[in-house]
């Protein structure tokens, strides 16, 4: 066998072992990962949102939803870095960068089925997705996810707080 | 000078070694977070990411203990130079399109990307091209190579 032939049969042979072991690591895993990501639902009306609350969930809400649910008081999340909460956010959201403190100021604020708002700064951001799925894990149950986040609320014009 | 080399290429072969085994650790532990990660860089189609936060840990960590329990050493440092060539691509990507986004490369919690991951990479890179080169490799099992 050439070098050459050696070579790609021990780089076949190598990929080949991370599929197979990975695959059965993660079969074994109490909840395996889906080989294909799901895509977080977005909904515009509150009436889905109610449907959407009956189990564990993370649902994507647009800025139409995020607005009403801001009128009718219902607590907003930063998931941003208190850096850049502090030079601006959604009035009345609670930012902390412990996890565990902003779990417990959540757990002192709401019940854990009640819905709460996760944002962050844009929909490239990440931080709002992970901390939903965090928080989920600690025990929230009714998690919204606003996608669009800081910058998609600053360009409709609406309210802000700052803390400097 | 050449006496040096097979003891330079071990110092490497363990130091990009144990690079992806740490940097495996907790992508294998927690692939659900390493998704997301993968998904903040906006580039990977049809739901693709679970897919790759599944395997390509296991494939790095496969890489590091190839490399230093010296299996496949030069399949190894290929397959590790490729990833990492991929791996500043993606980064220089999504610094061109101005993301602001944790790396996803499991070596230290919160590492964003910037120019100092993009050194790193290639620092590594370099490391992988010499352990190709090298011809006589020490430390190494006879049968697996």
């Amino acid at each position: 066998m050439s070098r050459s032939q050696n070579l790609f049969y021990q780089i076949l042979s190598i990929i080949l072992a991370s599929i197979f072991a990975s695959l059965i690591f993660n079969q074994l895993r109490s909840k395996p990962l889906p080989l294909l990501k799901e895509r977080v639902e977005i909904i515009s009306e509150l009436e889905n949102l109610n449907i959407a609350s009956l189990e564990p969930s993370i649902t994507g809400i647009n800025i139409k939803l995020a607005r009403k649910l801001f009128k009718e008081k219902v607590l907003f999340v930063d998931a941003r870095a208190e850096e850049y909460y502090r030079e601006g956010h959604i009035p009345n959201a609670i930012c902390n960068d412990d996890f565990d403190i902003l779990a417990e100021q959540l757990e002192m604020a709401i019940g854990m089925d009640d819905p709460f708002v996760v944002y962050c700064s844009d929909d490239d951001c990440g931080s709002s997705e992970d901390l939903s799925y965090e928080l989920q894990s600690y025990g929230f149950t009714n998690i919204l996810l606003f996608k669009g986040g800081w910058e998609e609320w600053m360009d409709t014009g609406l309210p802000m707080e700052e803390n400097e | 000078m050449n006496k040096i080399y097979p003891y330079m290429d071990v110092l490497i072969r363990f130091i990009i070694g144990g690079v992806f085994i740490w940097a495996s650790y907790d992508k294998i532990i927690d692939p659900s977070k390493f998704s997301r990660e993968i998904s903040n860089y906006h580039i990977v189609p049809f739901g693709l990411e679970n897919s790759i936060a599944i395997i390509l840990p296991w494939l790095e960590l496969i890489i590091g203990i190839g490399l230093i329990t010296g299996i496949y050493i030069n399949a190894n440092s290929l397959i590790a130079g490729v990833l990492l060539i991929v791996f500043n691509i993606l980064v220089f990507q999504a610094m061109s399109r101005g993301f602001n986004i944790e790396c996803g490369c499991g070596l230290k919690e919160g590492q964003m990307v910037g120019y100092g991951k993009l050194f790193e990479n290639f620092l590594l890179l370099v490391g992988c091209i010499f352990v190709f080169k090298t011809k006589n490799h020490i430390m190494y099992v006879k049968k697996f190579q």
